[in-house]
């Protein structure tokens, strides 16, 4: 049974086409849910292919994504890509400590390697994967045609 | 130019063995926060950007994911150890949790007969502890009909059931029995990763947790059985300061009750007649040294003409107890 429900269309699982375009943008962006799943292949070898997730549970792991694809005849500069991480799941990981990201609610953005959370007693730590509430990166250009993913690895709480 | 900007490193764990990523989990925090089945996971991504010197922005569709019911279950004794027990009646106590995030039924079955046992007890049904006091209660506590199958227990939610058992005569004393209860959830359970489509709480599939959604828990009941062994003397006073039974001695008779087992025996009474061509001596009875009166009612002991009783209540396993009276040979 299908569990993706793409509201705008499910051309993105296809890969056929961008998803329904918005008017008058250049720009598109389709976002995009895959579940880990993790194989052994004859020689032993685990390794995680990524597959449309039919079923998601608890303790998953799941790569969200956002595709930008530049539909117009001019070089867009500068697309900022900010993607909330929904409550029901928890960022798992972060591979680049200078990953810009939000630990507040999106009030602030920063470096997560620069984030800190201050406990109930008052005191300051450093900021766990799971305490990101935001995602955001900065593209400086898109050529006219050229395209690109940004994806984010979480676990369903 | 087409680029991925992410964020993605795929760790590969060298113990870890189950092809379904549903496996992943860890049990404990999944218990701490799990998200319940049905749930939707919705995202949204939004840009903004430069368009000929312009600043404009765009929103992605939103993707939408529902979260499916993981099926899961934990058993677990709750008696502080083997469950003393005579011939009749035993009960032995499991508590369960739903470990899985969806509320659900789970089927309950008890195994009497384990490789190993002392003697099988008989099963004579499943109960669930209604009055929620963690005791069984005879008539209050619900009997389920076979197979035993709970109600629905919410997500992260326990339910106590009690195993009631009929304990066979003529066992021996210290004798053990195994019983164990497996426990499975009624949606299904199996192979980790199997998936009951359609059956999930809110709509969703129903996947069965890396514990297959079955439990199997153990409890233990321990054959309690003791014997009363009576044994009678006497010692006699002549008028002479002597030991012969002559007319007019005193003969004192004591009685000593021990038992012998590790059972508790209970409503022990020692009667004893008066010997013929005796009489008994008036408020000479004894339990333990200590006086008894001759009257009926005032405490555990009475006397008369023609015998003696003494209530000795409740002994223990090893305990013993003596009760002695006196009489004198007629003249």
């Amino acid at each position: 049974m299908r569990k993706v429900l793409f509201s705008v269309g499910l051309y993105l699982s296809l890969g056929l086409a961008p998803a329904a375009a918005q008017p008058g943008s250049p720009v598109q962006l389709e976002g995009y849910v895959k579940r880990e799943q993790v194989v052994i292949d004859p020689s032993g070898e685990r390794r995680s292919e990524w597959v449309d997730p039919a079923t998601v549970v608890p303790g998953d792991r799941l790569v969200m994504g956002t595709r930008y694809i530049n539909d117009g005849t001019g070089v867009i500069e500068n697309l900022v890509v900010s993607n909330p991480v929904p409550p029901p799941v928890r960022v798992a990981e972060v591979a680049d400590p200078a990953q810009i990201v939000s630990v507040d609610g999106g009030r602030s953005f920063g470096a997560f390697a620069d984030q800190t959370m201050r406990g109930a007693d008052g005191t300051a730590r450093p900021a766990s994967p799971a305490d990101i509430t935001h995602f955001r990166w900065t593209i400086p250009a898109v050529a006219p045609g050229g395209s690109g993913a940004v994806e984010f690895l979480v676990i369903v709480r | 130019m087409t680029a991925v900007w992410h964020n993605l490193k795929v760790v590969s764990s060298a113990g870890f063995a189950l092809l379904a990523a549903c496996a992943l989990f860890s049990s404990a925090a999944l218990r701490a926060q799990a998200t319940p089945a049905g749930a939707i996971i919705e995202s949204t991504a939004q840009a903004t950007y430069q368009d000929a010197g312009s600043a404009r922005s765009v929103s992605s569709n939103a993707v939408q994911v529902r979260v499916d019911e993981l099926l899961g279950v934990a058993v677990a004794s709750r008696d502080a150890g083997p469950v003393t027990a005579r011939a009749g009646p035993a009960v032995l106590h499991f508590g369960i949790q739903n470990t899985g995030n969806g509320p659900e039924q789970f089927i309950l079955e008890p195994v009497t007969s384990v490789a190993g046992n002392g003697f099988d007890a008989v099963l004579d049904g499943v109960a669930v502890d209604s009055n929620g006091n963690d005791a069984y209660d005879a008539g209050i506590d619900q009997i389920l009909p076979v197979p035993a199958t709970t109600a629905m227990i919410p997500m992260d939610g326990n339910a106590v059931v009690f195993v009631l058992l009929a304990v066979p005569a003529g066992l021996a004393d210290g004798a053990t029995s195994q019983v164990r209860l497996s426990v499975r959830a009624a949606t299904g359970s199996g192979a980790p990763g199997t998936v009951f489509a359609g059956a999930g709480e809110g709509g969703g599939d129903a996947v069965v947790g890396s514990a297959s959604a079955s439990a199997l828990a153990g409890g233990q009941l321990v054959a309690s059985a003791s014997s009363v062994t009576l044994v009678e003397w006497a010692s006699v006073a002549d008028p002479f300061g002597g030991t012969a039974a002559v007319p007019g001695a005193i003969v004192t008779y004591s009685v000593q009750a021990l038992v012998t087992g590790s059972a508790d025996v209970d409503g022990l009474v020692v009667t004893d007649a008066i010997p013929p061509r005796t009489t008994y001596r008036a408020n000479s009875l004894q339990r333990d040294g200590a006086p008894l009166t001759d009257a009926a009612g005032d405490d555990a002991g009475e006397a008369s003409a023609a015998g003696i009783s003494v209530e000795l209540g409740t002994l223990a396993g090893g305990a013993s107890s003596t009760v002695s009276f006196a009489v004198a040979i007629n003249e």
